[in-house]
């Protein structure tokens, strides 16, 4: 794999290929952060364009403080939220936690959700019933295996917050799959 | 020895829980799920796509440049107008023909130059390029 530093200097010299190699190398990590939070398909796409179209107006300004994927990360997580503010979901904070946890783990009927699916299937549709803020960290922690610095980086939280949030989504995701464990044996 | 959820998290990432519980089984699930990536992937022109954007963006932002440099131009040239017409200010080249007389100067100013220039294409510059 090419290294960052000549990547960026080849983009920054007009190399298009260069760009065409940097999309190829970050598209999943902008695919993952986007993806995880829009989910209409067309518009998720267009948003992932727009963020590859920024980075390449600020690669001139990426001065290897962070790693090319943190900084590449950062851009689309903003550019995340900024959509979903914009289609006028809740963003402030995360909602107040034991009522949250109540209602997530009691209000919806799991067997609806699971439907035919395999149990993988069925955690990923409990966890796009999670907040943005937990659906993002896990994203980040466990598909691109990003360490908690990193993410902070990225989300602009503290290291702590990252943590909690991690800490708290998965006990949540496992209350939830435990109930559904326990009535599947029953059936 | 109960492990509590944040020691049984730890332990299930580094695949050392050995409780067999509920809450064992429940946090594998998850885990396994979460360690899947996602099925989706970007259209086949997703590339060309970001080029092409790419592109007019260029071609725009050389557009607004261009339309900044006329408006800058014009705003000179008004500036000017205004300048000239406000102070009463007249051209006047009258101080030319007080230093006509030493045309020998402006000779040897222009040869100085010219030298200065040649100095500095011949070795500063090839020097840089070596």
């Amino acid at each position: 794999m090419i290294d960052d530093k000549v990547l960026v200097s080849r983009v920054l010299g007009g190399d298009t290929q260069a760009f065409r190699l940097l999309i190829r190398q970050h598209e999943r990590l902008v695919l993952h952060m986007v993806g995880r939070l829009i989910k209409n398909e067309a518009e998720c796409e267009e948003l992932c364009q727009d963020v590859f179209v920024r980075v390449y107006q600020k690669l001139g300004d990426f001065n290897f403080g962070s790693k090319l994927s943190t900084w590449i990360g950062t851009i689309a997580y903003r550019y995340a939220i900024n959509a979903l503010r914009k289609q006028k979901h809740a963003w402030s904070d995360i909602p107040d936690e034991e009522q949250f946890s109540s209602s997530f783990i009691e209000e919806s009927n799991p067997e609806t959700l699971v439907a035919e699916e395999d149990s993988d299937a069925f955690v990923m549709k409990l966890m796009n019933l999670l907040p943005p803020q937990y659906k993002v960290v896990l994203t980040l922690y466990h598909i691109e295996g990003m360490t908690y610095p990193e993410i902070g980086e990225i989300t602009g939280m503290p290291e702590g917050t990252v943590k909690s949030y991690l800490f708290r989504a998965r006990n949540l995701l496992k209350e939830k799959v435990k109930k559904y464990l326990g009535k599947e044996e029953l059936l | 020895m109960k492990l509590t959820e944040e020691q049984l998290q730890e332990a299930i990432e580094r695949n050392t829980a050995e409780t067999g519980g509920d809450d064992e089984r429940a946090y594998q699930q998850v885990f396994a799920a979460l360690r899947r990536p996602s099925g989706r992937s970007f259209s086949a022109g997703f590339e060309d796509a970001v080029m092409d954007k790419v592109q007019q963006q260029q071609v725009r932002r050389r557009s607004r440049e261009y339309v900044w440099y006329i408006v800058g131009v014009v705003l000179m040239v008004i500036a000017t107008v205004v300048a000239v017409l406000w102070t009463g200010f007249q051209l006047n080249f009258g101080f030319l023909y007080s230093i006509s007389a030493y045309s020998g100067v402006f000779v040897f100013g222009g040869a100085f130059i010219l030298f200065l220039h040649l100095l500095d294409r011949r070795l500063l510059h090839n020097k840089k390029s070596v």
